[in-house]
């Protein structure tokens, strides 16, 4: 959701032919706080004859609708809550006011349908598009695409207003929640429209009949008009093709382990894609095929850094159409040991998505995340991040209420998106104990259009034992693959990074050679550690002509020697003095005595 | 009477001297230098699983640094009780040590040698803080092949200092990291003030 890659950027990077860092003005999607889920926030909510908001309402009590909407959601009206919401509304405007225009329109009208000098008409990439003061924007009978998976915003410094029947198309990995349109005068949207988006306008928004909205009409200060349309706040994705397309995704992953007395956490470390800010856990889109994509972050010299996943150990990689790619970044503190070994925590994420395949065409889906904790210490400060669905809401599991992921607790967290296209959703979650970070991936696949049903594979690994001390030792890895899906996977694969041969020990039940649902396939491998180390293993499995992957991080604490005490010294002036002295009365003693004699 | 007294005292000393010379020199030697050669059974087994992986450096045998006129055998080390890492009983020997990687394979290889020993006799590293950027150090391993490693740095740290960075490195290079004393001498602890550790890395070819 946060995806911030511009592709006009990369475009020019690729016309120079230069791939080192470069200035980047992404556009980034703001927290909307309170408001996020609220399909209608207004001071007075006028409906014409009817409407249906799927999602939260709020008004004032003297600006309530005449005609009762229907509302999927809760209506708020002007209690704590509308306040709260009316400023978030307020501080993501200052935040999409405040961003950088990655492009300015000439000074005049502009009909966004029409405009030849952005690019390709009727054709937007991710980034931030100004009009200049007092320019109005529109979009005409022709409408518009919004195309990359990354962040759209029109900061528009007049009116806004679309023809009637327009619409806004999304596509390759594009997201509703993902456009924001802020007009500083007053929006109007025409007829039989369908429209993306977030609109923040207090100067009104008026929506024109039979009107399909996704996103959100945010207007605390003025006033939302309707008029039998349905506006739906839930995330709408469209897919990044798998095939003949010219895009393909990286999702940049970090894990941070403190075993040294560091403190840094996972944004400590500022991610870039050739120079481009990302966040851990996004996925971003890039124009594929394409060689040499490298990976950086902002260096801290007490933190040693390695890479894994699909990443090389120099974090670069390649991109084919519809790769869907994980680089996995490891920042290892580098300071004093601590007294005791933290033993890093662990968890598993898994995630299935229901139905797996809208055969019909464009629907809504229901992801369902599983996250448990196959570790020994409880995990505290978990967050999960889904690059194209949100919000991602915490159902059930945590039993004791103390937020933090037992070791005898499951979370079950959901979220809800309207699919157009074919779309791979990919949620990473991640959380801490003793200074450690945990991580998991799981992405899922739902077909649209087609009947056919998409496999999952899911991963996890266990480390015994999780530390060891000073020097190293052995440690047995036991990986754990199952199919959360519905169709057997065959050809399934594990590999590890770090070690190898991974053996194959029971699952099979029915001897087939597929991995099917009901079944558990049991791997380990076995290798000496010598240091603090993060392993990736990766499992596939493919079924219906499409491949699952999935990825299992573990870290494992290694205790590091103290340097050797190599002098020998403070003897030597010891024996000189006490030889001295020795000598001294030898001859003393003869002296005296030849004076005797 | 008296000069009988004087000379018994006189006798007395010198013949205590001699007696007791040897005792006082065994007590000040560190005792560090001399106690950790025998690695624990448990280590001992992480190094036969290791002697099982394939293909590996053969094992060290000999280091040489021409600039500083060492060309001395190699001792096997693992940890002090304390999890520090082992010394040479000789302090003419320089140690490998042998829970780590072998000179030449990815990672941070560790030889550690004495310095100080007696006046005027000189310890295996005396002279290793006159390694510049640059010299050479080779290793014969015990096939015979030679493996050359050229100076990157000197760092002089703390006796207690972090020494992750001795010992992890990342990436698939070789190094070998070359660890000595130097400073104070302090009786009471009987230990320099500082470690010296020389960087050096893999020639490439």
């Amino acid at each position: 959701m946060f995806n911030k890659i511009s592709v006009p950027m990369f475009a020019a990077v690729f016309a120079l032919g230069f791939m080192g860092p470069i200035a980047t003005f992404a556009a980034t999607t703001p927290s909307l706080g309170v408001a996020n889920t609220f399909g209608v926030l207004s001071s007075t909510f006028t409906v014409v004859t009817s409407t249906t908001v799927n999602g939260d309402v709020g008004y004032t009590v003297a600006g309530a609708p005449t005609t009762p909407p229907t509302v999927n959601g809760t209506i708020y009206p002007e209690d704590a809550t509308w306040t709260n919401a009316g400023t978030a509304q307020g501080t993501a405007l200052t935040n999409l006011n405040n961003q950088t225009c990655t492009y300015t329109f000439p000074d005049t009208a502009i009909n966004l349908s029409t405009d030849t000098t952005h690019g390709t008409v009727g054709v937007y990439t991710p980034g931030v598009y100004c009009t200049r003061a007092t320019r109005a924007a529109s979009i005409g009978t022709a409408g518009i695409t919004l195309t990359g998976s990354g962040t759209f915003i029109f900061i528009i410094n007049g009116a806004f207003t679309s023809a009637p029947g327009a619409v806004v198309t999304l596509a390759n990995g594009a997201s509703s929640c993902d456009v924001f349109w802020a007009p500083t005068a007053a929006t109007t949207l025409g007829a039989n429209n369908t429209f993306v988006g977030t609109i923040i306008d207090d100067a009104g928004i008026t929506v024109g009949a039979n009107t399909t909205w996704t996103g959100r009409a945010l207007a605390y200060g003025g006033t939302v008009t309707t008029d039998t349309d349905t506006i739906t706040r839930a995330c709408s994705v469209s897919a990044v093709a798998s095939s003949g397309s010219s895009w393909a995704t990286i999702n940049v992953v970090k894990t941070v382990i403190n075993d040294n007395g560091g403190t840094k956490k996972v944004s400590d470390f500022p991610l870039f894609v050739n120079g481009s800010s990302v966040i851990s856990g996004m996925t971003n889109s890039f124009p594929a095929p394409a060689a040499a994509f490298t990976i950086t972050e902002t260096n801290d010299s007490n933190y040693a850094r390695t890479f894994s996943g699909d990443c090389d150990i120099n974090g670069q990689l390649n991109l084919n159409p519809g790769d869907n790619r994980f680089c996995i970044v490891t920042n290892n503190d580098i300071g004093a040991p601590l007294p005791v070994l933290p033993v890093p925590p662990l968890m598993a994420l898994v995630k299935t998505a229901n139905p797996l395949a809208l055969p019909a065409g464009p629907g809504s889906v229901t992801y369902t995340y599983t996250l448990r904790n196959i570790g020994t210490v409880p995990v505290t400060d978990i967050t999960i991040v889904g690059d194209t669905c949100s919000p991602i809401v915490l159902i059930s599991g945590d039993t004791n209420g103390d937020g933090k992921l037992d070791l005898n607790e499951t979370w079950v967290h959901t979220c809800q998106a309207k699919l157009t296209e074919t779309h791979t959703n990919t949620a990473v979650a991640t959380g801490w104990a003793n200074g450690i970070s945990t991580v998991d991936i799981a992405s899922a696949t739902v077909i649209v259009g087609k009947a056919i049903v998409p496999p999952l594979i899911n991963i996890t690994k266990v480390p015994t034992p999780f530390t060891l001390p000073v020097g190293g030792g052995m440690v047995t890895y036991v990986k754990t693959v199952t199919n959360p899906g519905t169709v057997a996977l065959s050809n399934v694969r594990v590999t590890d990074n770090q070690c190898s041969p991974i053996s194959y020990i029971t699952g099979d039940t029915n001897g087939d050679s597929k991995l099917d649902s009901s079944e558990t396939w049991m791997y380990t491998c076995r290798t000496n550690l010598m240091q603090t180390t993060t392993n990736t293993a990766v499992a596939t499995g493919e079924a219906n002509g499409m491949t699952a992957r999935d990825f299992a991080i573990a870290n494992v604490v290694v205790g590091i020697p103290g340097l050797p005490n190599t002098g020998i010294g403070g003897t030597s002036w010891w024996i000189i003095v006490l030889t001295g002295i020795a000598g001294l009365a030898f001859l003393f003693y003869r002296a005296r005595r030849k004076q005797i004699i | 009477m008296q000069r009988n007294l004087l000379k018994r005292i006189l006798l007395t000393t010198v013949l205590s001297g001699f007696v007791f010379s040897p005792a006082i020199l065994f007590y000040f030697y560190p005792k560090n230098t001399i106690q950790e050669s025998k690695p624990i059974l448990l280590i001992k087994k992480a190094i036969d699983s290791l002697k099982k992986e394939q293909p590996r450096q053969g094992l060290p045998i000999r280091l040489k640094i021409p600039k500083i006129n060492v060309d001395t055998a190699l001792e096997y080390v693992g940890l002090t009780p304390e999890g520090d890492i082992g010394v040479p009983t000789d302090p003419f020997n320089a140690a490998w040590y042998e829970l780590g990687p072998r000179p030449g394979e990815k990672g941070n290889a560790i030889i550690t040698g004495h310095f100080g020993w007696k006046n005027g006799i000189s310890a295996v590293f005396d002279d290793l803080y006159k390694l510049t950027k640059g010299d050479k150090i080779y290793i014969e391993d015990e096939t015979g092949t030679t493996t050359t490693f050229v100076v990157r740095e000197s760092r002089r740290y703390v006796p207690k200092a972090d020494a992750s960075y001795v010992f992890i490195s990342n990436g698939e290079n070789s190094h070998l990291n070359l660890i000595t004393c130097e400073g104070v001498w302090n009786k009471d602890q009987k230990s320099y003030s500082k470690r010296l550790v020389v960087f050096t890395d893999k020639e490439i070819k």
